[in-house]
C-alpha cells in the first residue's frame, strides 16, 4: 500500500522534472505523425539524430569540457558492427544493438584511458586519428560499400522501413531519453564534478575529484549512446561506406550542432540541430545544382554564427533581457539551473573537530618529506629537502623568488612528481599518488594565482570542496555555511565567483579548502596581493583553524610578514634548504640573512 | 625485429628509392607543417583551413604560370605574398573578432573558412584539375637505379631554402623574436611591449603564406583541384605534432619524419595501411610525449 | 451593326486567345532528375555527365519535346549527391517526393547509386544509370535499369579481348599485374580479375593496392617492372593518382599493355598532363562510347563545338544515351506517370541511334534492369586521342600492342 502510494507521488515528480523533454517529444510525435511526405519525414528523422549525436557529444565535449574531434569513430563502430552480424550471422540489428555498443563502449575505454591524460588541444588532436585509423581498417577489411541485407517482408524485425517516420520515432525516442538523462545529470552531484572538471582540472584535483575518471565516463558513456545512434543510422542509410560512418563530416557536424546551440546545456545541441540541419537541406534544395555553392552558403553563415553569439546560442538568449524568454529558459532547464541557496538559520559558531581524531599538540607527524630532490633536464630546482611536519603545528617555509618555493609545494601536494626522494602522509608512502588521492587523503591547498571555478557561485565553489566524501545533502549544507562563515564571506554565497574581488577569492580558495575538514591545509603564496587589513583577517582565519586541531603549511617569499604568524620556519634558496627552526631562531641565522640580502632583517626580529 | 628482417630481405635500391621518395615529400610537407605550427605557437590556433591555403596557391600558380607562360618556381614569392595577404584578411577580419582564448569558435571559424574556400573554388573555378606541365615535370634523375623526379627534387630543394629564409625571420628579425616571444609566453610579451595582435596576424599571415608557397611548388607534379586539401591536412597534422606544436624545427623535422614512416611503411605493410602506421605512430607521441620532438612543455 | 473593323478585331483576338491557350494546355514539362557527384573528389565526372544530359535536353526539346504529351519538354532537375550516402540519399529523397520527377538518372559512385536505387524502388520512380556495381542487378529491383555493362561482365570481355587480341599478334599472355586502389570499383574489378585470369591460364604476379591518394607511385612502378606482368590491370579511380601511375611507369620504363576500369583515364586533363606520349597506348573500359555510327560521330562533332574538347567518355555519351531512352519511353507511353513509365522502359525495345550509337547494341532490359547485350567498349591512347578498339564491329580503329 505504501509501495503504490510512494509510486504515485513519484510519478508526478519525474514528469515535473522533466516538463520539457516530454512536453517536446509529445509535439515532435504529433508534427511527426502528420509528416507523410517522405523527404519531410526523413528531415525530421535526421534532425532527431544529428541532436542525438550532438548531445552525445555534448557529454565529453560540453560537459567534461574534453574537445573530441573523433566522436564519428563511435558512431561508425556502432554502425559497422550491427552490420556485419547482420551480414553474417542475420542477426537483426535489435539485438545487434547490444553488442555494438559494448564494442563502441570498449574502445572508448581502450582509447580514453591513455588519451585522457592529455589535455586540451592535444587530446583534440588524438581523437582525430581513431576515426582514420577505423576508417583505413574498415576499407581494408573490404567494407567500402557495405549493404544492410534487405528484408522487406519484415521491416520491423530488421528495422528496415519505407517510411521514414518510424525512423524518426526512434532518433525522437533517443533523444528524449538522452536529455532526461541529462536533466538528472545536472540535478546530480555529477553536475558540479563535469563543471570542475571543465572548468580548472587542477583546482578539481586540489578538492579530491579523480579527473580522469570523470572524463573517462563521459567518454564512454558519450560513445554508447553514439553507437546506438549509428546503428539506426545506417539501417536508415541503407548503404554504409566508411566515409559516411567515420568521415570528418560526422565529427564536425557533432560539434557544429552542439556548439551553435550552447555547449554544456542539454538542450544546446538540439537548438543547434534545429538550426543547422533544416539550413543546410534548404541550401542544397535552392543551391543543389550548382557545384558548391550549398556548402559555401553553409561555411559563410557558419562563420556569422560564430561571429555573432560566439558561446552558442542559448547564451545570447540569455543576454536578451525579455521576461518570456526567461520564463521559457526555466521551462527548458526544468529547474536544473543552479542553485539559489538560502541562509541556514543558525549555524554552530564553533567548529567541529577536524575528520581525524586530534591528538595532543606536536605528538604524530603528519607529514615527512625526506630527500626531495626535482630536475627538469639539466637545471636542479629542487635538492634533498627534508622535513617532518608535526600536527598542530604552523610552518611558514619562505625564500626569495626562484628559491624552488613552488616545486616544492607542487611535490608535496602531488601535483608533481619528484626525480628522487620520498614522502609520507602519516605512515602512508605517498609517492607517487596523484593530487586529488592526497586530498582526498586529508591534505588540501590553495593556489598562489586562485582558481576558482569562475561560473559557479560562491556557495557552489565551496560545495565543492566536500562534494567527495559528503554524506548526504544536509550535512553537506552544514559544512559548506560554516565554512563559508568561518572567512566572513557568508553574503556572498549566491554571487558568481568570477565576480568577486581578487583578495575575497583568495578566502573562498580558503574556504573551499577547509570544508572538507582536512588535517593539513597547504597555503601556496596566500598573502600576495593583500593590503595589510585583509592579511590581519587571513591570519586571523588561520589561527582559528589552527585552534580547531588544523595542520597548516605556509608557503611565501614575504619572509617578514610569515616570520610574525607561523611558529616554526622553513628556509629555501637555490633548492636547498638552508635554516629550520623558530622565527627568531631562522631570522637570525647568517646564511638565511645572505640569502635575503640585506637590511629588511631588521624588520623580521622584534 | 620483425621491421629490420624485412627490411633486410628487400632490395637496397628499394629501400633507398624508399627514404628518397619519404624525404622529397617531407620537404614539401615541411613548408605546410611550419605554417601550421606557427600560427598554433603564436596564436594557439589549429588552422584547419591550412590546406586550403595551399590549394589557392596551386590555382594562382597555375593561372599566373599559364596566363604569363612562366615557371611556377619563378612565382612562389608572389603568389606566397598574396595568398599571405588572404590569410592577413581572413585573421583580422575574422579570428581577431573572436575572443581570445576561446578555442570552441576559433575552430569553428578556421573550419568555415575551409568550407568556403574550397567550395568558393569550386563555384568560381569549377571542379577540373588544373595541370601544370614544365619540362622538369616528367623528368627524372636516376643516380644509381632510383628514380628522382625533378619536379620533386626542386620543390623540396626551394621548400628547404624558404625554410631556411624563415629560420632566419624568427632569429633575426625583431618580428621574427617578437613572433616566437609571443609564441613562448603571451602575457610577458605584452608586458615587454610587443603588440600582440600585431604579432598575432603576422603569423597568420606568415603561416598561410607559407602554405600558399608549398601549394607553388607543387603544382608542378600535383593537379590544382578545389578538393585537393583533404588529402594532405591530415599529413600535416601529424608532422605537427611529431615535432612538436609550436616548434618550427620540430615541423620541418615531422615533416621529413612523416614523409620517411609513409614510404617506409609502404614498403613493409600491406600499401594500403600506409597511413595506419602514421596514424598510429602520431597517437603513440601525443600519449607518450606531448610536446613532441621539440615542442613547447605544457605550462600549467 | 457591328463594324468591320471591330469584327476582325474581335475574330483576331478570339484566333490568339485560342491558340495561347492551346498552347498553354499542350505547353507542359516532363521532370527528369540528375543526380551526380557536382562537388568533392568527382565532381569532373558530375560535369561531364551533366554536359550529356544538356545536350540531350535541348536536342529532344529542340526537336519538339515528348509529342505523345502534345510538345511537353523535358525540364532536368539537377542535384549533387554531396560527400556522403547521407546527402546523396537526401537528394535522391528530395527530387524524388518533392516532384512529380517521371525519371531520375544517377550517380556515378556506386555507393550513392544502389543507395539511391532504394530510394527509387521505394518511391517507385524508375532510375537509368551507367554505374556498373553488379549488385545493381541483381536484388531483382524493379525500378532500376542499366543499359551499359557491369564490373564482371567487363573484366570477362575485356579479358577474352586482349586474349584475342594478342593471338592476332602471336602473343600469348601468361602474366598479368593488378595495380590500383581499394574504392569498391577497383576492389570489384580486382576481385572478378582474380576469378577470371585463372581460368585463362594467366598468373597474376603482383597485387598492389593503395588507400588513395598515393603519396608516391614510384615504388608501386618499380614493384611492376620487377614482377614484369605480360599486362597490366589498372584500378587507379582518382586524377592525381591515375597520372601519377603513368608518369611512374614511363619513368621506370614499364612498357606494358595498361588497362584500367573507367573515365577518369580519358578526360582531356589526363591528357594534358601527361602529353600524348606517356599516355599512348593505355587502354579503359567504358559502358557506352563514340562508335562508328555516324550519329555518334556528329554528335562528337557538336560536343567539339559545344566544350572545345576533342573527345568524351562514358559519362557524357551514357547519360545523353539514356536521356534518349527516356525520350522514346515517354513518347511510348504517352505519360509522364513514373510507374507507367516505368512500365514503358521495362518493355522497351530500342534499334536506332541515338542510344544505339553509344551503345553498340539494341536497347532492351531484361527482368533485373540490366540490358543484356550490353558490349563492353574498350578505348586506347592513339596519338593524343581516345580511340575505340573494341569490340572490333564498332571499332575506329585496331588495339595496338606496345612494342
Amino acid at each position: 500500500m505504501a509501495a503504490r502510494r510512494a509510486a504515485l507521488r513519484a510519478i508526478p515528480s519525474f514528469v515535473r522534472d522533466n516538463a520539457a523533454p516530454l512536453a517536446l517529444y509529445g509535439l515532435f510525435l504529433l508534427i511527426v505523425s502528420q509528416l507523410s511526405d517522405y523527404y519531410l519525414s526523413r528531415l525530421a528523422a535526421l534532425v532527431a539524430f544529428w541532436a542525438g549525436i550532438g548531445m552525445s557529444w555534448n557529454l565529453i565535449g560540453g560537459y567534461a569540457g574534453q574537445l573530441s574531434l573523433g566522436h564519428a569513430a563511435f558512431v561508425g563502430l556502432g554502425g559497422y558492427v550491427a552490420l556485419i552480424l547482420q551480414q553474417k550471422f542475420g542477426i537483426p540489428p535489435w539485438i545487434g544493438l547490444f553488442p555494438s555498443t559494448a564494442v563502441a563502449a570498449l574502445a572508448a575505454l581502450a582509447v580514453g584511458v591513455p588519451t585522457l591524460c592529455l589535455s586540451g588541444i592535444y587530446f583534440a588532436l588524438a581523437t582525430l586519428a581513431y576515426p582514420l585509423i577505423l576508417q583505413l581498417l574498415f576499407t581494408y577489411w573490404g567494407y567500402q560499400e557495405a549493404l544492410i541485407p534487405a528484408h522487406p517482408e519484415s521491416p520491423f524485425l530488421y528495422m528496415q522501413w519505407r517510411d521514414n517516420r518510424w525512423y524518426a520515432l526512434i532518433f525522437g525516442t533517443i533523444v528524449v531519453l538522452c536529455w532526461i538523462g541529462t536533466l538528472k545529470l545536472e540535478r546530480s552531484r555529477w553536475r558540479y564534478l563535469l563543471t570542475a572538471v571543465r572548468e580548472d582540472e587542477a583546482a578539481a584535483s586540489a578538492v579530491g575529484i579523480n579527473t580522469w575518471l570523470v572524463k573517462l565516463w563521459a567518454f564512454v558513456a558519450s560513445a554508447a549512446i553514439a553507437a546506438v545512434l549509428g546503428v539506426v543510422y545506417a539501417q536508415m542509410l541503407f548503404v554504409v561506406t566508411p566515409d559516411t560512418m567515420f568521415g570528418i563530416g560526422v565529427s564536425v557536424q557533432a560539434l557544429v550542432v552542439t556548439l551553435v546551440g550552447g555547449i554544456g546545456n542539454p538542450v544546446g545541441p538540439l537548438f543547434g540541430t534545429f538550426i543547422t540541419v533544416p539550413m543546410a537541406q534548404a541550401l542544397d534544395a535552392q543551391f543543389g545544382s550548382i557545384s558548391g555553392a550549398a556548402q559555401l552558403v553553409y561555411g559563410i553563415v557558419l562563420i556569422v554564427v560564430i561571429l555573432l553569439i560566439p558561446r552558442g546560442l542559448i547564451e545570447a538568449l540569455k543576454g536578451v533581457d525579455a521576461p518570456w524568454l526567461k520564463q521559457l529558459g526555466h521551462f527548458f532547464a526544468s529547474g536544473a539551473d543552479g542553485e539559489i541557496v538560502l541562509p541556514m538559520a543558525s549555524v554552530t559558531a564553533t567548529r567541529s573537530a577536524p575528520a581525524a581524531a586530534a591528538a595532543p599538540a606536536g605528538s604524530g607527524v603528519l607529514l615527512r618529506a625526506e630527500n626531495l630532490s626535482k630536475r627538469y633536464g639539466g637545471v636542479v630546482a629542487l635538492k634533498s629537502f627534508s622535513l617532518a611536519v608535526r600536527e598542530h603545528e604552523f610552518i611558514g617555509i619562505v625564500g626569495p623568488n626562484g628559491a624552488g618555493k613552488t616545486t616544492l609545494f607542487d611535490l608535496l601536494t602531488g601535483f608533481q612528481r619528484p626525480t628522487a626522494g620520498r614522502l609520507w602522509l602519516r605512515g602512508d608512502d605517498v609517492i607517487g599518488w596523484p593530487s586529488y588521492q592526497l586530498s582526498r587523503a586529508g591534505m588540501r591547498r590553495t593556489f598562489q594565482i586562485p582558481r576558482p571555478f569562475g561560473r559557479l557561485t560562491v556557495y557552489e565553489n565551496v560545495k565543492l570542496g566536500a562534494i567527495i566524501d559528503a554524506a548526504d545533502e544536509e550535512a553537506l549544507r552544514e559544512a559548506v555555511w560554516t565554512s563559508l562563515q568561518a572567512v566572513a564571506l557568508a553574503q556572498f554565497a549566491n554571487r558568481t565567483a568570477d565576480t568577486l574581488a581578487p583578495s575575497r577569492i583568495r578566502l573562498m580558495e580558503v574556504a573551499r579548502a577547509l570544508v572538507a575538514r582536512p588535517n593539513l591545509l597547504l597555503l601556496d603564496e596566500p598573502l600576495a596581493g593583500l593590503d595589510p587589513s585583509e592579511v590581519n583577517e587571513l591570519i586571523e582565519i588561520l589561527h582559528r583553524q589552527l585552534a580547531a586541531g588544523v595542520t597548516i603549511v605556509l608557503v611565501d617569499h614575504a619572509i617578514s610578514t610569515v616570520a610574525k604568524i607561523v611558529q616554526r620556519m622553513v628556509v629555501i634558496d637555490n633548492g636547498v634548504l638552508i635554516g629550520d627552526g623558530t622565527p627568531d631562531e631562522v631570522t637570525c641565522m647568517p646564511q638565511v640573512i645572505e640569502a635575503y640580502l640585506g637590511s629588511k632583517w631588521d624588520h623580521a626580529r622584534r | 625485429m620483425a621491421v629490420v628482417t624485412g627490411l633486410l630481405r628487400m632490395s637496397l635500391t628499394t629501400i633507398l628509392q624508399a627514404i628518397a621518395g619519404g624525404l622529397l615529400l617531407g620537404g614539401v610537407y615541411a613548408l605546410l607543417a611550419a605554417g601550421l605550427t606557427l600560427i598554433f605557437g603564436v596564436m594557439r590556433v589549429i588552422n584547419f583551413a591550412q590546406a586550403e591555403f595551399m590549394m589557392l596557391g596551386m590555382f594562382a600558380a597555375y593561372f599566373l604560370a599559364t596566363a604569363l607562360n612562366l615557371d611556377p618556381l619563378l612565382l612562389t614569392l608572389p603568389v606566397g605574398v598574396g595568398v599571405g595577404l588572404v590569410g592577413l584578411g581572413v585573421a583580422l577580419g575574422l579570428l581577431e573578432r573572436v575572443p581570445r582564448g576561446d578555442q570552441n569558435a576559433q575552430l569553428i571559424l578556421t573550419l568555415g573558412v575551409s568550407l568556403i574556400l574550397q567550395n568558393l573554388a569550386l563555384v568560381a573555378l569549377g571542379p577540373t584539375p588544373r595541370v601544370v606541365v614544365r619540362s622538369y615535370t616528367n623528368a627524372y634523375w636516376s643516380p644509381a637505379g632510383l628514380f628522382i623526379n625533378h619536379a620533386r627534387l626542386y620543390a623540396c630543394v626551394a621548400s628547404l631554402l624558404i625554410m631556411g629564409v624563415l629560420y632566419l625571420f624568427l632569429t633575426r628579425t625583431w618580428t621574427g623574436r617578437a613572433m616566437r616571444a609571443t609564441a613562448d609566453d603571451p602575457v610577458s610579451a605584452g608586458g615587454v611591449g610587443i603588440n600582440v595582435r600585431r604579432t598575432h596576424v603576422i603569423a597568420f599571415m606568415v603561416g598561410s603564406g607559407l602554405a600558399g608557397l608549398a601549394g607553388t611548388l607543387m603544382v608542378t607534379f600535383i593537379a590544382a583541384a578545389p578538393s585537393i586539401g583533404n588529402d594532405f591536412i591530415v599529413i600535416i597534422f601529424l608532422a605537427v605534432v611529431l615535432g612538436g606544436l609550436g616548434s618550427v624545427v620540430g615541423a620541418t623535422l615531422g615533416a621529413f619524419l612523416v614523409g620517411l614512416v609513409q614510404s617506409l611503411s609502404g614498403l613493409l605493410l600491406p600499401l594500403q595501411l600506409q597511413n595506419v602506421t602514421l596514424f598510429i605512430v602520431f597517437v603513440a607521441i601525443l600519449l607518450v610525449r606531448p610536446q613532441g620532438l621539440f615542442g613547447f612543455r605544457q605550462r600549467v | 451593326m457591328i463594324s468591320k473593323s471591330v469584327r476582325i478585331l474581335a475574330a483576331g483576338i478570339t484566333a490568339a486567345l485560342t491558340t495561347w491557350v492551346a498552347a498553354a494546355a499542350a505547353q507542359s514539362t516532363v521532370d527528369v532528375g540528375l543526380l551526380g557527384p557536382f562537388s568533392g573528389p568527382w565532381a569532373e565526372h558530375g560535369k561531364l555527365m551533366r554536359i550529356g544530359a544538356d545536350m540531350a535536353v535541348e536536342e529532344i526539346n529542340r526537336q519538339g519535346g515528348i509529342k505523345a504529351l502534345g510538345g511537353a519538354k523535358i525540364n532536368l532537375v539537377v542535384a549533387d549527391t554531396g560527400p556522403s550516402v547521407e546527402t546523396a540519399t537526401n537528394a535522391a529523397q528530395r527530387l524524388l517526393s518533392g516532384r512529380k520527377l517521371s525519371a531520375f538518372l544517377c550517380c556515378f559512385l556506386s555507393s550513392f547509386t544502389l543507395a539511391a536505387s532504394e530510394i527509387g524502388e521505394r518511391l517507385q520512380v524508375p532510375m537509368l544509370t551507367f554505374s556498373y556495381s553488379d549488385v545493381l542487378v541483381e536484388r531483382g529491383y524493379k525500378y532500376t535499369f542499366r543499359d551499359s555493362s557491369g564490373a564482371d561482365f567487363q573484366v570477362r570481355a575485356a579479358a577474352e579481348l586482349l586474349k584475342r587480341e594478342a593471338a592476332k599478334l602471336g602473343k600469348t599472355i601468361h602474366s598479368a599485374a593488378l595495380v590500383g586502389d581499394n574504392t569498391a570499383a577497383s576492389v570489384a574489378y580486382f576481385k572478378s580479375l582474380g576469378e577470371v585470369l585463372p581460368k585463362s591460364d594467366v598468373k597474376i604476379v603482383l597485387n598492389r593496392v593503395w588507400t588513395p591518394p598515393l603519396a608516391d607511385a614510384i615504388p608501386v612502378a618499380l614493384a611492376t617492372r620487377d614482377a614484369n606482368p605480360d599486362l597490366v590491370f589498372l584500378g587507379a579511380t582518382t586524377f592525381d593518382d591515375s597520372v601519377g601511375i603513368m608518369r611512374a611507369f614511363n619513368a621506370t620504363g614499364v612498357k606494358k599493355l595498361a588497362l584500367g576500369n573507367g573515365a577518369q583515364f580519358v578526360t582531356p586533363e589526363f591528357l594534358d598532363a601527361l602529353g600524348p606520349q606517356q599516355a599512348e597506348g593505355v587502354m579503359t573500359t567504358q559502358g557506352t562510347a563514340i562508335t562508328k555510327d555516324p550519329y555518334a560521330q556528329d554528335f562528337l562533332k557538336r560536343f567539339r563545338e559545344r566544350t572545345g574538347i576533342r573527345w568524351t567518355g562514358h559519362d557524357t555519351t551514357s547519360v545523353y544515351s539514356e536521356l534518349w531512352i527516356l525520350k522514346d519511353a515517354l513518347e511510348k507511353v504517352g505519360s509522364a506517370d513514373a510507374t507507367k513509365v516505368r512500365d514503358a522502359i521495362a518493355s522497351i525495345h530500342i534499334t536506332t541511334p541515338p542510344p544505339t550509337a553509344f551503345n553498340g547494341v539494341d536497347i532492351k532490359y531484361d527482368a533485373h534492369g540490366q540490358n543484356p547485350g550490353a558490349p563492353t567498349f574498350i578505348v586506347q591512347w592513339q596519338n593524343g586521342l581516345p580511340v575505340l578498339v573494341a569490340p572490333g564491329e564498332f571499332a575506329i580503329a585496331p588495339l595496338k600492342w606496345p612494342s
